[in-house]
Formats: C-alpha cells, structure tokens, sequence
C-alpha cells in the first residue's frame, strides 16, 4: 500500500534550544485512519502545521501525494481538507456565509455547500452567525469547510476536542464513513480509546519523538506482550538464582524482584517454581510495559 | 493567475460582510462635508463670494481638513482591521492552508484595503457634491446650483491624495501583519498622525520623508510649505515619488516577512 503522507527525520524548533520535533518519521499507508496519538505539548500540532507548510522544519523532509511540501508550492494541498485546533471561522459571518468564503477562494461550485452541511448535520443552523455556534457546532463547521474541496487526504488535529459524548459519536461516525468512501484521514488525539476505536493504524508522539508506529494489531498485541513482574519474596536472591534460566530477573532497591516476562502466561510458571522451591511469596505484582506507561500519562495528561 | 487573484480579491471583500467597516467608511467620507455645511449654513453670508464658482473654495476647505484629520486615521482603522479580522479568528492557519500562494492573499488583502480608503474618497467627494446643491437649496446666494464642480481640477486633486497616502498604506499594512494586538498599530498610527501633523504645520523639511506628513503636502503645492513640495515636472510631484518609494519598500518588507512566518 502506498503512503499518503511520508515524513522523514523531521526537526523543528520554535526557540533556540527548544526542540518541539526530534529526528521524527512518519508513513501515512493510503485509505488508513491513522491515529497520531500524543500527550498536549508533545507535538501533535506542530507536525501537523509543517505538513501542511504553515511553518518551515529546521530539518528533515515531507511528502505529501510523493511530492515535497514546500510553501512556494502550495498546489500539492489542493487535495487536503484540515482542521487545526479550534476552527477557523469568521465569528461575524453565519455557517452558510464562512462555507462560501472558502468557495470563493478555491473557485467550489455553492450546490457542495449544501452537500457538506447535510454531512455534518448543520442544516438547520446554517443561516445563523457562528457567534452563537455551540463548540460541538464550530467543531462541525470546520469539518465541513475542510470537506469543501472533496478531499482525498484530510488531517483532523484534536477533532472532538470539547465535545459532548453525543457530539463525540457523531464525529466519529463521520469520520468512519468518510473512510469508506476512501478517502485517507489523518487524526491526532491525546485520548487512546478515541484512537483504538477508530484507528486502522497508530503513531505515537512523545516530546517530538515517535516512539511508537504500527496498525492497530500490532498495538494490541504489544499491549500484551513485554510485561514485568514484580515480586517480594523471603529469599531474593534464591529466586534470582531459580528463575534465571528462564528469566531475566534483578534485585531492586526495595528488596523485590523484577522480572521481565514476555506475556501473561509466564506468570504461573514464575509462581510455581517459587511454590515447587519452597518460597514464600509476599507479593506479586504486575507493571505495565513502557507503552503501556506512555499511554497512562498521555491519558492521564488529560486529566 | 490574474483570475486567482480576482477570486482572492472577491474572497476578502466578501468576508468583510456584515463588519462595521462599512460604516466608518461611510461616516469618514460623509462626516466633513456634513461639518462645513453646519458651517455654511449658520454663516452663509461670510461664505458667500457672488459670480464666483463656490465649489472650488468648497471641495478646497473640506478636502483639506479630511485629507489631514479624516483620511488618515481611515487608513490606520482600515488597515488594522481588515488584518485583525484573522489574528483574532486565527484563521491564518486556514488561509495559508489553503492550495493558494501566500501572494495572493497578501495582495488581495493590499487591494482591499485601497478599495475600501479609495472609496471613502467617492462617499466624501460625493456627499460634498450632494450637499452643495442641498445648500442652494436654503441660500441659493451661495450659487452652487449655478455650477458645477471642476473636475480637470479635482480629479488630478484626489489623485494625488490617493498617491500621496499610499507610504501610510503600506506601513500600516506592514505593522498591523506584524503585531498580533491589533492596538499596537493603532497607536503607532496616532503618534504617527500627531507628529506628521507637527512636522507639516512647521514646515520642517523631513514632512517630505515622513508617511504621516505626505498627505497633507501632497496637495500642498501653492500653500504654505511650497518649497518643500517641488513640481517636478512632470504628473507626479515630489512627495508622491517618495510616496511611491516608501509604499514599494513597505510593501515589498511585509511580503517578505509573511512569505517567512511561520503560522503557529
């Protein structure tokens, strides 16, 4: 499958000294959903706006459709739909008039106005100023405008960010349907249920790094694998000494075991060996590999 | 590309719909003639010159006091909110997302921005007009209604206030791009208009290279300072060269700078 968007080692930085993006790589497979997951600050937007040319990388190179972004070339978006953030709507101007404003500017016949307010269900509030707009109806709105121009690719940054669960859903199911009619999406979003329920395929940003990159079975299946287990025991370095055939195992600090399992399942084997030997078991404890780690605090970040 | 532009051009015309724009275009060309008729109408005797055209001394006085204390403060409020108009909906990041060159948006911007100040010279020169003849409608000693306006004369006038305004234009543009609080501008163009109006009515010699001045000597060639303002010879004079110059370079420094920005 070929790759919409391709990002090779990808550096920006807003103040001197201070790297928003690191050496970051990424590959948009065609038709995907591609959930692009990150804490606030990790840098989501910032590659978002370099995708799009609206700030220059100190390093590294995108392409958009196998051509080079640059913004002397701004052409290669005439196939984009985006939404940065919050909309960007005209507060004085009604859904209707800020829909036109975008034809006008990319010469879009009026009759896809009313095409794009029945997908977002703007309908019946299109005549009204977005001053009164809800967010879940500005939210709607920028979709809308980036659905304009028929898109093949369209890059969503935090779309439900300040929805309601209904609003939510009703986002969600939009974007879904806008896949199978084959268009490509790329999602970021700091909330990873958001992304498993919708994602066919996942990057992961951490302080401009990716540190994660794949199709959503290969999440799943890291999810499960790569574990640790923590145990308190009465003779450590006994256990050490037992589970070290099978295991890699080190004395801690706090006087308990860790000891790095590849799934679930060594669990019991690690448990019975212990019982079989004799030993007491004070404690088993069972920690989250590093993605897991990194998914709690980009979950937590949210809270 | 002329067609990109002319779509751009309608685009940001568009979007001015509904804004107050409009009215203090309309107010700023209508609000001197409405002043010196008030001041005609409750003296019209120390106004009054028989057998003679009034509408040279008319469009004289006002284009004088509007030209001075109207047309520049127009051009500062104009300039600062068509620009805010996107800092404050953050919708740069829409337009420059756009598969439109940033040229185009700047410069249909630009284009805008004299559409709307060129017009705030028609609704002024217009409702002078109007008035003139509602005058010799209550004192008909006043003989407006005997004439009419000259326009060999007043043509080439508001072709060189046009010329002349056009280096507050460009910096203006260039400042309200620049600073995000749209205040900034503002009062850069008020201290602007305080010290151009010092500098012209003292008739110091950097009048001639100060925006802020260049539309009061523009017109200024028979007055008090008119050996600051040389007739060159030709259409143009001096202060519209350096104009001219000063609107280029402001010009040309603020597409630079927007070409560069980075949109975050």
């Amino acid at each position: 499958m070929s790759n919409i968007i391709s990002i090779n080692e990808l550096s920006y930085s807003y103040q001197k000294g201070k790297q928003v993006l690191n050496n970051l790589s990424l590959q948009v497979p065609r038709g995907a959903i591609y959930g692009f997951l990150g804490a606030n600050g990790a840098g989501k937007t910032t590659t978002i706006r370099s995708i799009l040319g609206l700030i220059k990388p100190s390093k590294g190179n995108i392409q958009l459709f196998n051509q080079a972004i640059k913004i002397s070339n701004p052409e290669i978006l005439k196939n984009v739909g985006s939404l940065i953030e919050s909309p960007a709507i005209y507060s004085h101007l009604t859904g209707y008039q800020n829909l036109k404003l975008v034809c006008k500017y990319l010469n879009i016949p009026y009759a896809k106005i009313t095409e794009v307010l029945h997908l977002v269900n703007l309908r019946t509030q299109k005549d009204k100023k977005t001053k009164a707009y809800s967010t879940g109806m500005k939210q709607r709105l920028g979709l809308a405008m980036a659905l304009l121009n028929d898109p093949e690719l369209l890059i969503l940054d935090e779309p439900t960010s300040g929805l309601d669960p209904t609003g939510i859903i009703e986002i969600r199911n939009i974007i879904k349907n806008l896949q199978n009619e084959g268009k490509t999406i790329f999602l970021s979003s700091h909330l990873l249920n958001e992304i498993e329920l919708i994602a066919t395929s996942v990057g992961i940003i951490k302080d401009g790094k990716m540190v994660f990159q794949g199709s959503i079975q290969e999440l799943e299946l890291l999810k499960k694998k790569n574990l640790q287990v923590n145990l308190k025991v009465d003779h450590p370095q006994k256990v050490i000494d037992l589970l070290k055939t099978q295991f890699i195992a080190n004395l801690n600090d706090t006087d308990t075991i860790k000891v790095d399992v590849q799934d679930e399942n060594d669990i019991p084997i690690i448990i019975e060996t212990l019982v079989r030997n004799k030993i007491n078991i004070y404690e088993v404890r069972l920690e989250k590999n590093n993605l897991e780690n990194l998914f709690i605090d980009i979950t937590n970040s949210d809270q | 590309m002329l067609l990109l532009f002319i779509r751009c051009f309608h685009a940001e015309l568009y979007k001015l719909k509904s804004t107050p724009l409009r009215w203090l275009i309309l107010f700023g060309g209508i609000l001197v003639p409405i002043m010196i008729t008030i001041s005609f109408l409750t003296s019209p005797y120390h106004n009054t010159t028989l057998n003679v055209n009034p509408w040279g001394y008319f469009y004289k006085l006002t284009s004088d006091i509007f030209s001075v204390f109207i047309l520049l403060p127009i051009i500062v409020l104009t300039n600062s909110f068509v620009v805010n108009l996107e800092h404050q909906s953050d919708t740069w990041k829409r337009l420059y997302s756009m598969p439109l060159k940033r040229a185009y948006i700047y410069f249909s911007k630009l284009a805008v921005i004299l559409l709307l100040i060129f017009t705030s010279i028609i609704v002024y020169f217009l409702s002078a007009l109007v008035l003139g003849y509602f005058m010799s409608l209550i004192f008909p000693e006043f003989e407006f209604q005997y004439y009419f306006p000259n326009m060999g004369e007043l043509i080439p006038r508001f072709t060189h206030l046009m010329i002349g305004i056009l280096s507050v234009v460009g910096l203006q543009y260039c400042l309200s791009l620049h600073f995000k609080n749209f205040l900034i501008p503002i009062m850069v163009g008020i201290m602007g208009f305080i010290i151009g109006l010092f500098i012209y009515i003292s008739g110091s010699k950097y009048g001639l290279h100060f925006p802020y001045s260049q539309a009061a000597l523009v017109n200024d060639l028979d007055i008090i300072h008119s050996t600051l303002n040389k007739d060159t010879g030709t259409f143009f004079n001096k202060v519209e060269y350096i104009s001219i110059a000063f609107f280029v370079l402001f010009v040309a420094l603020g597409y630079w700078k927007e070409r560069q920005r980075d949109v975050t």
